[in-house]
Parts: C-alpha cells; sequence; structure tokens
C-alpha cells in the first residue's frame, strides 16, 4: 500500500441552503513514499481543502485519507497521522506560537512527550537542516518572511515526519524568500527520503517535481509528468499558465527552433546557445 | 498636476535606541496619468513612501505635493484622500459592513456626497470590478469568493473617484488567472478615468505589462527612476537588490553573458523571441 491513499474523497462547504460549494469531487489518488508531487490548481479548485484532509484536520464527506494505512476518520489515529504528515501553510505569521525561536520549534516535540535530551537533539537538526541555527535564541517576529516559514518547517520537521505537505507555503513571500524556501526542499529531499507534496500555483515551482497532479473544479484533470507544461492549451483551460521559459521554448519551437524539452531556464539557455 | 516630492526622509522612532531611517532623501516626479511601479525587497521603504502621500505617515522631512495640496504647510485631510486612494496588501480583510453596498459606500458617505451621488458612485465602482449590482449589492462582504472579495474592496477605493490610485501589491496570493484579472482591472480603471496610478510589487514581470516607470528603492533610496527597458540594462545591480530581473530580462542577460550577440533592452518575452529568431536565421542563412 502506498504512503498516502486518497480514495474517492468528496467534500462540500455549504454556506446556506441555497449555496453549496463542492470543492472536492470524487478525488483518488496515491502517492509513495520519497516522491516529490506538485499538487497544482486556480485558487478555488480544492487544493487547500484536500491539504486539510490530509492530515486529518477535516474529514471527507465520503470517501476516505489512509496515511500509511490509518484512516484520518480515526479519531484515535489522528495524533500518530500527524507524526507521519505535516503540513506548512500559507500564511507564515499565523504559525509561530513561541515568542523564541528554539521554543518554537521545541513546541511538536514536546507535544510528542518526549525526553528533554531527545527534544533539544531535534531542535538542533532540524534548525540545522533549514539553515536557521544563528537564529535560535532569537525572536520569530523580527524574521522575514522566508525565514519564518523555514521556521515553520524547522518546526514540522522536529516532528521527524515522513511527509511535508506545503500548502501554498510561498505564494506570501517575495521572489527571495521563495527560492529559499524551494532550496530548502531540494536539499532536503537530497539528503534524506523526505516525501513531499507541494500545493502551489506557481507552476515554475512545480516543474521541481516528479509528478504533477492539477486539480480543476473540484476534480482531478491531469496526473503524470511534466509533459504537461508542452500543452499550454490545456493548462489555460484549468486556469493555471505555463512557466515563462517554458512558454518562450514552445514558441521558438514553434518558428522551427529544434529546442529539446526543457524544464529549467538554465536548460533553456543552453539549448539557445547550442543552436546559435 | 503632478505629484512632486523632493528630499524625503523619513525616520521611526528618532532618537532612541531603535532608531531607523526607512527612507533618506528621495527626490522624485510623478507625472499626470503615468502608471509608476515601485519595487523594492521587504524593508526597502515601500510602504513607508506610499504611506506619505495620503497623509498616514505625517511628512517629517523634506517637501511632498500632490495635485497643488503642499503636505508640509497644514493642508485638509478629506480633500488628500479623495484625491489619493490606497488599496492595501490583502485589502479583503479591511471588508467591515452588513452589505457589500454598504461596505463600498462607505468612503463616499464620508465625504459626505448625496445618497444619490453614492448610490451612483457604488454601481459604478462595482460595474468596474466585474460585481453584479443587483445580485450582490445586498450580500454580506464576508459570504463572497476571495477573488470576489478583493474585487469589492477595490471597487470601495474607486467609489472614493481617487486622482491617484496606490495598489500594495494588489496581485499577492492569486493565481495567475486571479493575478491576469486584478492587472487587466486597473488597466481598465486607469483607462475609464486617467488617473495616475502607483503600484508596489515584487513581481517585474507583472509591473513591466504596464509601467511607464520604475522606481526601485533599496534600503531607503532611490536606486534607479526609469523606463523598464532601461532598468534591465542595470540587471545585475538589481539581483543584487534581492530583486529578480522580469524571466525574458534574464535569460537575455545569461545569453549574452554566453557571448551571444542579443540587442539590450530585452524586457518582453516576444522581443526575446523575435531577437533569438533573428539570430537562428542568420546562423542558418
Amino acid at each position: 500500500m502506498a504512503l498516502i491513499e486518497v480514495k474517492n474523497v468528496k467534500y462540500a462547504y455549504n454556506f446556506n441552503e441555497q449555496d453549496t460549494i463542492i470543492a472536492v469531487n470524487d478525488v483518488s489518488f496515491s502517492i509513495e513514499e520519497g516522491e516529490f508531487v506538485a499538487l497544482v490548481g486556480h485558487n478555488g479548485s480544492g487544493k487547500s481543502t484536500l491539504a486539510k484532509m490530509l492530515n486529518g484536520l477535516i474529514v471527507p464527506m465520503s470517501g476516505d485519507v489512509l496515511i500509511d494505512g490509518m484512516n484520518t476518520r480515526d479519531d484515535d489515529l489522528l495524533y500518530d497521522i500527524r507524526r507521519q504528515l505535516g503540513v506548512v501553510f500559507q500564511n507564515p505569521d499565523n504559525q509561530m506560537v513561541a515568542t523564541i525561536i528554539e521554543d518554537d520549534i521545541a513546541f511538536g516535540p514536546e507535544n510528542l512527550g518526549l525526553e528533554p535530551q531527545e527534544i533539544e537533539k531535534r531542535v538542533d537538526w532540524a534548525l540545522n537542516a533549514v539553515g536557521m541555527q544563528q537564529y535560535r535564541k532569537g525572536m520569530p517576529f523580527r524574521l522575514s518572511g522566508g525565514q519564518k516559514q523555514r521556521i515553520a518547517i524547522a518546526g514540522v520537521l522536529a516532528i521527524a515526519p515522513r511527509v511535508l505537505v506545503l500548502d501554498e507555503s510561498t505564494s506570501m513571500l517575495d521572489p527571495k524568500g521563495r527560492a529559499e524556501v524551494l532550496d530548502i526542499i531540494k536539499q532536503l529531499r537530497a539528503e534524506q527520503k523526505l516525501t513531499v507534496v507541494l500545493i502551489t500555483h506557481y507552476m515554475d515551482e512545480a516543474t521541481e517535481a516528479d509528478r504533477i497532479i492539477v486539480l480543476n473544479k473540484g476534480k482531478i484533470a491531469y496526473e503524470g509528468g511534466k509533459e504537461i507544461f508542452l500543452r499550454e492549451d490545456e493548462l489555460k483551460s484549468y486556469g493555471l499558465d505555463v512557466p515563462v521559459h517554458i512558454h518562450i521554448a514552445n514558441t521558438l519551437r514553434k518558428s522551427g527552433m529544434d529546442i529539446k524539452n526543457i524544464w529549467t531556464q538554465k536548460e533553456l539557455e543552453d539549448e539557445i546557445c547550442r543552436l546559435l | 498636476m503632478p505629484i512632486i516630492i523632493e528630499n524625503l526622509s523619513y525616520t521611526y522612532s528618532p532618537n532612541t535606541a531603535f532608531s531607523h531611517d526607512a527612507l533618506k532623501n528621495i527626490s522624485l516626479t510623478v507625472n499626470d496619468g503615468e502608471y509608476l511601479g515601485i519595487i523594492g525587497h521587504t524593508g526597502s521603504g515601500k510602504s513607508t513612501f506610499v504611506l506619505h502621500l495620503n497623509g498616514l505617515i505625517k511628512l517629517t522631512s523634506g517637501k511632498i505635493i500632490i495635485n497643488d495640496i503642499d503636505l508640509s504647510k497644514k493642508y485638509d485631510y478629506k480633500k488628500l484622500r479623495s484625491t489619493v486612494g490606497i488599496v492595501f496588501q490583502y485589502p479583503e480583510y479591511q471588508l467591515f459592513d452588513e452589505t457589500v453596498e454598504k461596505d463600498i459606500g462607505f468612503g463616499p458617505k464620508n465625504l459626505g456626497l448625496s445618497k444619490e451621488e453614492i448610490s451612483y458612485r457604488v454601481r459604478t465602482a462595482m460595474e468596474m470590478v466585474g460585481l453584479d449590482y443587483q445580485s450582490i449589492k445586498d450580500r454580506s462582504p464576508f459570504e463572497l469568493s476571495g477573488g470576489q472579495k478583493r474585487r469589492a474592496a477595490l471597487a470601495g477605493v474607486i467609489a472614493m473617484h481617487p486622482k491617484i490610485l496606490i495598489l500594495d501589491e494588489p496581485t499577492a496570493g492569486l493565481d495567475p488567472k486571479g493575478k491576469q484579472n486584478i492587472l487587466d482591472l486597473v488597466k481598465t480603471i486607469k483607462n475609464a478615468s486617467n488617473a495616475t496610478i502607483i503600484m508596489i510589487s515584487h513581481n517585474m514581470d507583472e509591473i513591466n505589462q504596464n509601467c511607464s516607470r520604475i522606481a526601485v528603492l533599496n534600503d531607503g533610496q532611490l536606486k534607479y527612476y526609469m523606463k523598464p527597458e532601461e532598468l534591465v540594462n542595470y540587471g545585475r545591480e538589481v539581483e543584487e537588490m534581492g530583486l529578480e530581473l522580469p524571466t525574458p530580462a534574464k535569460i537575455a542577460q545569461n545569453l549574452r553573458e554566453q557571448g551571444i550577440n542579443l540587442k539590450k533592452g530585452i524586457v518582453k518575452q516576444e522581443e526575446l523571441v523575435d531577437e533569438v529568431i533573428k539570430l537562428y536565421k542568420g546562423v542558418q542563412n
């Protein structure tokens, strides 16, 4: 069985009797241990609802979510589920619980009831992992947005989950902050077998993933590799855009240049250099 | 009347241990009907700068003249705020009234306008941002979707009929389609009212689409104030300030450093594509 199994889940928000919005409509997918999956979709496509279902913050109206075989419907398992799967949310300011950074990161492990020495070790390790060791005794409110998100990621890592879910964790950051967070993800992926689910509407971030799931109006519209970026019209019909550098490559190809399929900006530059 | 700013400086908590110079000697003029982009990393002074323009931060050093209102002298706040409208970041968090109609009408009501005029302004503002007046006016603003909320908040500022419209990261947190909708909307507002637009953004791709000039702030100083196609010639300097060039300009810069002879000033993707194809055809022949 896969590490994450989402089976025919459905969820709707009822505002009043006339006003019901079906956010997630019969969605199924699975994610294996060690995978890097991007979950993309326009605003209102259901991505954040799905994220909240992954760690049992909300339970599907029908269907099941299984994390390492544990069903999020079972209240007794929620604690264990959240040890396996940690979520970093959008707003860095809403995720700080303590006034000193090391206390903030220790919050999770403390709640697991770990020994003080073990907590100390995990805080150390997590701060190192996100490159924020020198801020250990600092105060979260003095940090930039990107640094705050790195602390939020460290707080999740300190619980030692197998899956890290980032729910639009870069959307409130400036370009530098976004790059910081993405670099940390890549580094964590390189150093350990962390499974990552990246929820985003920045398509250039999605090009980093191994597999892409596109949500459109609460349903899965596409599931597969990066070749979706070559199909601009299809992506647009889902309310998404092709990253600028891939659009340039696609346009050059149409104009008769023999540009290979590229996914990064560097690859595009190399291709142009090769042909000129 | 243009906006004239001379030697504007501002210090937070002066004469204390926390004293911080947020703006240092800024001078610039914004012409009528201009679409100005302000760009700078977090903490560069962008917000401090625009908060001066409608008097939310009191001028302490230097000179600001907006539409003949001299901010260094005693002036009429109401007149200034009906001239300069600011749409803050995440404006949907500022919706407060019971109905969308009342919320959008709040500003005009405070200007002391007649009921008919207020109603007219609310209707036209809603129309402009693409919210259907009949079906939405009586709803609570909190029941609207995220995108609708942002439009309603924008309508509240538009209903003031400002001559100068300032937008602080109006597209933050939106998906690509939502972003483009807001940028198109700003363009529509500009064309309909010929207002001067000042837009703060982190995103150069976005600023480049419409801005006639860009002001780059770094550490409280005005580093560059020029057209987008001029600014990209200072690519490496801009990147050192923690800013990102528009993707096409970035690619052009890297290709030039690889020895490819691309013309200067490439900002838009069409320009880059045309240039590359021109060179490619040259190689083929």
